[in-house]
């Protein structure tokens, strides 16, 4: 029997590994490791007061600590009902847009990307492919100067706090921010055109795809969960749909939706929610003569480019807007439980509280995007290792195109801990 | 073990003093490195992580204006996290990330062997982090609220998080969650010129001050600013955000007397302690023993 091992996968978010091992042409075995070390956040957060929360939880990923921010700020206010002015929900919806444009802008370009051209890594780019190169770096950056100015700091943002914002950009900030925003459009078109000319492999996955209802006002840091299989659920019913097993092998636990393998992410949200695309984004859409629903969950990272576009402008139409401090927000303790869902860039996120009437928590329970798609990625990769042994393919062949699709998911492993290196065991 | 405060570090005090740069063997070590390289090949850098939220390696990358100008001044030999091919010889390791698994352990041994010059990028790097509050709780209750049955295979177990000169020789330390970008930078043309490197070592207030900010402190905002290493141009203060921290405790933070005047202005001491130990948990507990020693 062959055993591939993959036992560190390169080119994703934190610690990940993958074994497969074949049996013949069959394929035995096939095991998703999330190996980052756990550290146990549900627990430390357990007796902080509410206003320790934030900060404690935002560390669980660099990547997305702004969705994280977001997300636990919204659950602990819901649960000592904090009603918020509609000026901190949208700076907290330009954290999430600016958050999402650099973190598509790093996965696509620099995670992503080197595997369709051929290189080990964007770096090795810079000689033929140096326009693509600064323009992934131009994203990132503006996308790092707008969480830096709204948030405080371009990681683990702190100015958003319980009941509102700290600080708030002045409007020479804020038209800064939107002048670039506005240079960086055409980049982001050029990012999705790039993306479309792609060639992807053939591959139909049969699951469910979750994301965030998009009527409502803020869709990045609010509404109902739904699925395309037509289920309409409240953030707080969660539990009820959400199931979350441990793995003997993964620190990160693996999720099935009402009893279904499904995926969060990009492809999720574009396959639910076509119809709220921006203009242009919607017509660079169509010209990728993509049917929907997509089932190849390599097309995500074609998903993320076309948000790219979205989320640009999106951006600068939320900046326009009188920002003006409103001072330090006032809190009235008051216990209850309190449950918020947002879409991160990679999917939904889940932090649910319960606070005491001190104000500390007693309970604690977040689910990160990339657990509940671990599930997934495993039963995609088993699918496609089969579908390629039995066109006869072989390791050297098969290993490039299971990590393409792993990073396709766009995983972070520091975030489901609680994972790339593949092991090809043949026997 | 106790923390021993190695090379850059330990020579805060003379630095102090003189104002001028010392030799230490780690910079005397990295002078001779990049004066091989000069003549000889570029500088070999590497970026390894282990348990962390991979925020300090992002830092790095997010160094956009210059990342293609500093990559041509050295040879980035590994980063796993956005590279294919990764050398296993270093001149110059930045390790991010807390040692919380058996797996950890195992790399940053194998790491430290291979570095001639070893950074701890970070707050998990440099103190712990927020894991680490885990020390200072009930761990297996820790444990048992988020895994009902935990992961069984080898690899995986658990360590409660120690920062990584617990384990290895430290070079030298970047501080702040998630560390300066301007820092990191400095450090590599450090390295790259042969320069000697310098710790910042005086409190948040120092910088605080300096920006002309209205001390939260005294608008009945519980912040850390005297007892905390400063470096970070007071960013939190400057937006109205009290200091919690990230950067660790000062080497000579006075932390009774800190404690005293936190409750005076009416802060509840539990609390206070609460918020002092979030990213340093083990520092914090090092200070308590010092204390009990005396």
């Amino acid at each position: 029997m062959a055993t591939i091992d993959l036992h560190h996968i390169c080119k994703v978010e934190g610690h990940g590994s993958l074994i497969v091992e074949i049996n013949g042409s069959k394929l035995a075995r096939c095991e998703l490791k999330v190996v980052e070390g756990a550290r146990f956040f549900e627990g430390l957060v357990k007796g902080k007061r509410y206003d320790d929360i934030q900060e404690i939880t935002s560390r669980i990923c660099g990547i997305c600590s702004c969705a994280h921010t977001v997300s636990c700020l919204q659950a602990i206010e819901n649960a000592m009902n904090v009603r918020v002015s509609e000026q901190t929900r949208r700076l907290r919806e330009l954290l999430s847009v600016a958050e999402r444009i650099r973190s598509h802008a790093t996965h696509l370009y620099f995670l992503s990307l080197p595997d369709y051209l051929g290189y080990e890594s964007a770096l090795a780019m810079v000689g033929k492919y140096k326009k693509e190169v600064l323009t992934a770096l131009h994203l990132m950056k503006i996308g790092n100067n707008m969480v830096q100015m709204i948030g405080g700091k371009e990681m683990h943002p702190f100015t958003s706090v319980v009941g509102g914002f700290t600080h708030v950009p002045d409007k020479k900030t804020v038209d800064y921010l939107k002048k670039e925003l506005k240079k960086c459009l055409p980049e982001a078109i050029a990012t999705a055109k790039l993306f479309m000319k792609l060639k992807q492999p053939d591959f139909n996955a049969n699951m469910d795809f979750i994301c965030l209802n998009p009527e409502k006002d803020a869709p990045l840091i609010s509404g109902d969960v739904i699925s395309l299989s037509g289920l309409k659920i409240r953030p707080a019913d969660y539990t009820k749909y959400i199931e979350e097993e441990v793995m003997p092998y993964s620190t990160g636990k693996f999720s099935k939706f009402n009893g279904k393998t499904f995926c969060v992410g990009a492809i999720a949200r574009i396959n639910n929610n076509y119809k709220s695309l921006s203009k242009n984004a919607k017509r660079l859409f169509e010209q990728a003569k993509l049917k929907l629903p997509l089932t190849n969950p390599f097309h995500n990272n074609f998903c993320q480019a076309v948000e790219l576009v979205h989320w640009v402008e999106r951006g600068i139409a939320l900046l326009n807007y009188p920002f003006k401090f409103e001072g330090l927000p006032n809190i009235n303790v008051s216990a209850g439980r309190g449950v918020s869902a947002v879409e991160a860039p990679r999917g939904i996120l889940f932090h649910d509280y319960t606070i005491n009437s001190k104000g500390f928590v007693e309970k604690c329970n977040i689910i990160t995007p990339t657990a509940q798609n671990l599930r997934a990625i495993e039963a995609n990769v088993a699918q496609l290792i089969e579908q390629m042994l039995k066109q006869k393919a072989g390791k050297e062949k098969i290993i490039p195109e299971v990590e393409k699709l792993i990073r396709a998911y766009d995983p972070c492993f520091s975030c489901s801990a609680h994972f790339l290196k593949v092991r090809w065991v043949r026997k | 073990m106790a923390k021993k405060k190695i090379s850059a570090k330990k020579n805060k005090k003379t630095e102090k003093t003189s104002g001028k740069p010392i030799k230490t063997k780690a910079n005397a070590k990295i002078k001779a490195s990049a004066q091989q390289n000069k003549q000889a090949k570029k500088l070999k850098v590497g970026i390894q992580s282990i348990t962390g939220c991979a925020g300090c390696q992002l830092s790095i990358y997010f160094i956009e204006d210059v990342l293609l100008e500093l990559l041509e001044k050295i040879d980035l030999v590994a980063a796993p996290m956005i590279k294919e091919q990764n050398a296993e010889e270093y001149d110059l390791l930045f390790v991010e990330g807390s040692v919380s698994s058996q797996e950890d352990l195992d790399n940053l041994l194998k790491w430290r062997s291979k570095a001639k010059t070893l950074v701890a990028l970070g707050a998990c790097a440099v103190n712990g982090n927020v894991q680490s509050m885990k020390h200072l709780m009930n761990e297996k209750e820790v444990e048992q609220t988020v895994y009902s049955k935990f992961p069984s295979e080898p690899r995986l177990k658990p360590i409660t998080s120690v920062p990584i000169h617990k384990h290895i020789k430290v070079d030298f330390y970047i501080p702040g969650c998630p560390p300066d970008k301007q820092e990191i930078v400095h450090v590599i043309k450090c390295v790259l010129q042969g320069k000697q490197l310098r710790v910042y070592d005086k409190a948040v207030c120092h910088e605080c001050s300096l920006k002309e900010n209205y001390c939260l402190l005294d608008q009945g905002i519980e912040c850390l600013g005297p007892l905390m290493n400063g470096g970070c141009r007071a960013l939190c203060p400057s937006f109205n955000h009290p200091c919690t921290g990230c950067r660790g405790l000062l080497d000579d933070a006075n932390l009774e007397s800190g404690k005293q005047v936190l409750i005076e202005k009416g802060f509840d001491p539990d609390m206070i302690i609460k918020r002092m130990t979030k990213y340093n948990s083990l520092q914090f507990r090092e200070f308590d023993e010092k204390k009990k020693e005396k």
